[in-house]
């Protein structure tokens, strides 16, 4: 966690080794006391918030179980729940698994927000302009590849600071999403906006839209964001790239000794969690909105931060609490709608859950007593 | 273009700077002891909701201004519980709990008061009473960080717990009592931002205030005095853009609205070599077991 | 390793709870379930025999705004009461990238309206529309924007704000005037000029500016503006959005001037200082959407132009600050408010390239 404030780790003595961020059960922890924890915590932590929530919601005079079925039945029960659930996850987990590299290895970026808008700016003003007569699935690849390149080179910038000039990672890219949402509010105003109407927003995307799937229409950002989880997973465990990442997070003093500049391996693993990160807000402008408008993300950015993080920076962690997240808020909001409960209650009871979950998987990996 | 550098400015650069510094204040304690506190904006939150219903009970924006500190401090208590004790990662920990202050205020408000009722004003301070305020709270911390033993154990347990531990102070005590402390102040300056200029309380009212703190801690290298500053700089930059918007109506609005955090990010990139965080920022403190 | 092996009884405990828990659960869920399932017979039954129409709405903010989003809530309240509607279901505080979902859930629920209270929620909207063929959408672009089953409904701000402009100069001394919004869009924009047009005609030098103030919610900041613009001579303020203009009575109880509230009476938020306040009639607008949903008039869906002159708006003056307001301008107000009336006068819209 140190060079979440200070200077980036070519300028700063390493931190002292620090907790693995996946903490490695003892030796003669067998295989089903893992999967217990790993599904222990979680399950434990949705039982407490959903007993407390039951308190609020009976406060609320609602009866809580019929409260609790409508949340179950707005993900279960009806033809567009699960693909609701999916598309929200989209972006999220796709965030995500960038961060769990750049976490990985220390490099604490938790701006995806902004990479988020200017991928998704940057590629709209492709696709609605000098590509635009491309034929379909030209222009939604090189589309997706300008929201990539831009998004990776927002989170570049802050590489930039960080590197040259020792400002670190955390703020900068923090600021530049206050930066980015000025970017956004420009663009849909002036250059990008649709001149058939008086609405700040682009044109809508048109041949630039992602195909979909199946009678719901599940738009194919989702599939994407399913084959790069488990390809993040093999880099990661596989490749000279992946060791090194996880090596930067152990012990940057030995990784720079033996290996490469750690300040390289930061770049390169805020590149690839900013690139993702642009690659989710093109995703969301051509799979959910059509157009690019100021409220394009209602904080993707930072919902991947918790994601990430309780996923235990574990790709396929991340895709596991990505969709698990997105399908309470789905239900959540049946619920909502169903017994006009505030929607504060409920925002208060996903922020519960997260807590605990963050609570007992420090309680549950615990290896020590004072 | 007529100067925009006035008295009206700079009062309302400070207007604006109080309730970050506040905060920023009390994330730079909590930092020092080597917690990373991203509750800073919940914290703020529940003291401005603390400040607001305080006051609107009592009638006295200062029982509002010591019940937003109580707000925050309990935040800060469990944050504490959270990453000092449960050791749990300060990221989410810091995240989820500003999530669920800015959720539960938000409910608790609208319970109180309803839908379609108008909520009271309550009494309000003014602004030199919180200046003043803020400023001897400045001097105290500066005092007590870098002018008292408490102080240094406290920077220390930032720095090098280990040592501080076999020195035979408590590492864990002395980092809740800095996330406390921290909360103390963050909910202060919701508190000041409720009961001073603004009398009312709404949704998410501190509007990503406690942010902007987390990023001044940084940019002040953990520094109190230089973090008042930066607070300055940065309420300064907010009422100049407000005032250089109507004037230069050639430049896109939008580019003065990123102004502050341009500027933020500028001096950032000046100072950042010099930059020296607590060396052990975000690591819970594991006794070694024997 | 006892630590690790208390964890995992710990769990194992947990997880037993839970089974515990879940096998309670399903029992109760089965009378439940009967207990909803009844409900929901008498409910349908009633609502059956009634034949009434029943609406959605989708809102940005919370309900209880006193501006924008209540004016929808207390619309549709409004028409619940009068049993034009059975009854209608709302969703708060809904982001953009979420209002497909909102709106698909209430036409799959049957929705005979479904309202998205925003001009951001427009495409997708239109998305979905044409899976509802016998549902009318709507969402709040300002523009006749209407296309197949998604209606478009009209914010004619622009035209109180002409007729507030007339009032506030008839109280305010500078006649300068203070504009801002949350970011520049054309209504808002709109709203300013017109309101400035009208102070005008009280007071030929009457002028102002208008900013931006970053953010629609931020009542510090739109305080902050208001008070910048006040070192200019700023007396009559008009906000557009609810933080500019939350912001704004908060600097004119400091700096005097008077305010006019948004989209809401305002005047009971601040008696002292909110000369006119802009209320906006939605439930004459949901009242047309209703009837042509029943009548099936659901494609093409007109735009539904409510002018002021129809009733679409309405200025609430407060009878505390009414004496302020001087007798040349209440004379200048009542002419061009029968203009605007019987439709001799347009109060125009533009839009700037």
């Amino acid at each position: 966690m140190t060079d979440v404030v200070s200077a980036p780790p070519t300028t700063v003595a390493p931190p002292p080794p620090a907790p693995d961020p996946t903490p490695v059960p003892p030796a003669t922890a067998s295989r089903r006391r893992r999967a217990g924890r790993a599904l222990g915590v979680p399950v434990g932590a949705v039982v407490i918030a959903l007993l407390v929530g039951a308190i609020v919601i009976a406060v609320e005079g609602h009866p809580p179980l019929d409260v609790y079925r409508s949340m179950v039945e707005g993900v279960t029960g009806s033809r567009f729940g699960w693909r609701d659930t999916l598309t929200r996850a989209c972006p999220v987990v796709l965030i995500a698994v960038g961060l769990s590299f750049a976490y990985r290895a220390r490099v604490y970026n938790i701006g995806p927000e902004g990479q988020l808008l200017v991928g998704a700016t940057a590629a709209t003003a492709w696709a609605t302009g000098p590509a635009g007569s491309l034929p379909g699935p030209v222009l939604i690849v090189t589309s997706i590849a300008m929201g990539a390149v831009a998004g990776a080179a927002w989170a570049g910038l802050a590489a930039w600071f960080g590197n040259r000039f020792g400002a670190s990672v955390v703020i900068s890219t923090l600021l530049l999403v206050y930066v980015a949402e000025a970017l956004l509010a420009y663009a849909v105003r002036v250059p990008l906006k649709d001149p058939a109407g008086i609405l700040p927003q682009s044109r809508v995307l048109g041949g630039a839209e992602l195909p979909v799937i199946g009678d719901v229409r599940l738009h194919v950002g989702v599939l994407l964001a399913a084959v790069v989880a488990p390809v993040a997973w093999l880099v990661l465990q596989r490749t000279r790239f992946g060791f090194r990442v996880r090596a930067m997070g152990h012990n940057s003093e030995a990784l720079e000794a033996n290996e490469l500049p750690a300040a390289r391996i930061a770049t390169r693993v805020l590149l690839l969690s900013g690139g993702l990160a642009g690659i989710a807000g093109y995703i969301q402008v051509a799979g959910v909105q059509g157009r690019l408008i100021q409220g394009l993300s209602p904080g993707f950015g930072f919902a991947a931060i918790t994601v990430a993080l309780v996923g235990r920076l574990h790709p396929v962690g991340v895709v596991v609490s990505g969709v698990l997240l997105s399908a309470m808020l789905i239900g959540a909001e049946s619920a909502q709608r169903d017994f006009a409960l505030p929607v504060s209650a409920v925002s208060m009871l996903q922020a519960l859950v997260v807590v605990l979950v963050v609570c007992g998987d420090a309680l549950a990996y615990r290896r020590w007593r004072t | 273009m007529d100067a925009v550098l006035t008295v009206a400015t700079l009062s309302a650069a400070l207007r604006l700077a109080v309730p970050v510094a506040l905060a920023a204040l009390g994330g730079l304690v909590n930092e020092r002891a080597g917690v990373l506190n991203l509750a800073l904006e919940g914290m703020m939150i529940s003291g401005a909701l603390g400040g607001y219903l305080a006051t609107n009970e009592t009638g006295s924006p200062w029982v509002g201004l010591v019940a937003g500190a109580a707000a925050g401090a309990l935040v800060g208590l469990v944050l504490s519980l959270a990453v000092v004790h449960v050791k749990a990662n300060q990221m989410v920990a810091g995240l989820g709990i500003t999530l669920l202050c800015t959720a539960a205020t938000t409910y608790l408000f609208r319970t109180i008061f309803g839908i379609g009722t108008v909520p009271p004003r309550i009494e309000r301070i003014g602004m030199d009473a919180l200046v003043l305020l803020t400023i001897a709270l400045f001097a105290l911390a500066w005092f007590v960080l870098t002018r008292t033993t408490l102080g240094l154990a406290l920077t220390a347990a930032g720095d090098a717990p280990v040592a501080v531990d076999a020195l035979g102070y408590r590492v864990d005590r002395l980092r809740t009592g800095a996330t406390v402390v921290s909360g103390v102040l963050a909910g202060l300056g919701g508190a000041a931002l409720v009961c001073g200029p603004l009398g009312l309380f709404l949704e998410n009212v501190t509007h990503g205030r406690g942010w902007v703190a987390l990023a001044l801690v940084v940019f002040a290298r953990w520094r109190p005095w230089a973090c008042l500053a930066g607070a300055l700089l940065f309420g300064l930059c907010d009422a100049l853009q407000l005032r250089l918007q109507g004037q230069a109506t050639a430049v896109p609005y939008e580019l003065f609205l990123a102004l502050p955090y341009l500027i933020t990010l500028a001096a950032l990139v000046v100072r950042g070599r010099a930059s020296r965080a607590p060396l052990a920022l975000g690591e819970p403190f594991q006794r070694a077991t024997t | 390793m006892a630590s690790t092996k208390r964890c995992t009884r710990t769990i194992a405990a947990s997880l037993a709870s839970f089974a515990l828990l879940v096998t309670a659960c399903g029992d109760d869920d089965a009378e439940a379930v009967d207990a909803v399932a009844e409900e929901e017979a008498t409910a349908t039954g009633s609502a059956a025999s009634e034949e009434l129409p029943t609406l959605a709405i989708i809102l940005s903010g919370q309900v209880n705004d006193y501006s924008w989003n209540q004016a929808a809530y207390d619309g549709a309240e409004a028409l619940k009461e009068e049993g034009v509607i059975a009854d209608f279901a709302y969703q708060e505080s809904v982001a953009d990238a979420d209002v497909e979902r909102a709106t698909r859930a209430y036409a799959e629920d049957g929705y005979d309206v479904v309202v998205g209270h925003s001009f951001n929620y427009g495409e997708a909207i239109k998305k979905l529309a044409p899976d509802y063929p016998e549902v009318l959408f709507a969402y709040a672009g300002g523009f006749g924007d209407s296309s197949g089953n998604v209606a478009d409904y009209a914010q004619p701000f622009h035209e109180a704000a002409y007729l507030q402009g007339i009032l506030t100069a008839g109280a305010a001394e500078n006649d300068i005037a203070a504009g801002a919004a949350g970011f520049d869009i054309p209504v808002c924009e709109n709203m300013f000029q017109r309101f400035v047009e009208g102070a005008q005609l009280v007071n030929p030098d009457a002028d102002g500016t208008y900013l931006a103030v970053g953010d629609w919610n931020d009542v510090q900041m739109g305080k902050e503006t208001a008070l910048g613009q006040v070192d200019g001579g700023a007396d009559m303020f008009i906000g557009c959005g609810q933080g500019p203009t939350l912001g704004h009575i908060e600097a004119a109880k400091e700096a005097g001037g008077y305010v006019t509230g948004y989209v809401g009476d305002m005047s009971e938020l601040a008696p002292d200082v909110v000369l006119t306040s802009t209320v906006w009639r939605l439930d004459q607008v949901f009242r047309e959407m209703v009837a042509d949903a029943v009548a099936g008039n659901v494609d093409p869906a007109p735009y539904y132009e409510i002018t002021f002159a129809e009733g679409g708006m309405e200025i609430a003056i407060n009878p505390e600050l009414e004496g302020e307001i001087s007798p040349e301008a209440m004379a200048i107000y009542e002419e061009e408010l029968a203009k605007v009336e019987s439709g001799e006068l347009v109060v125009p819209f533009e839009v700037s390239e």
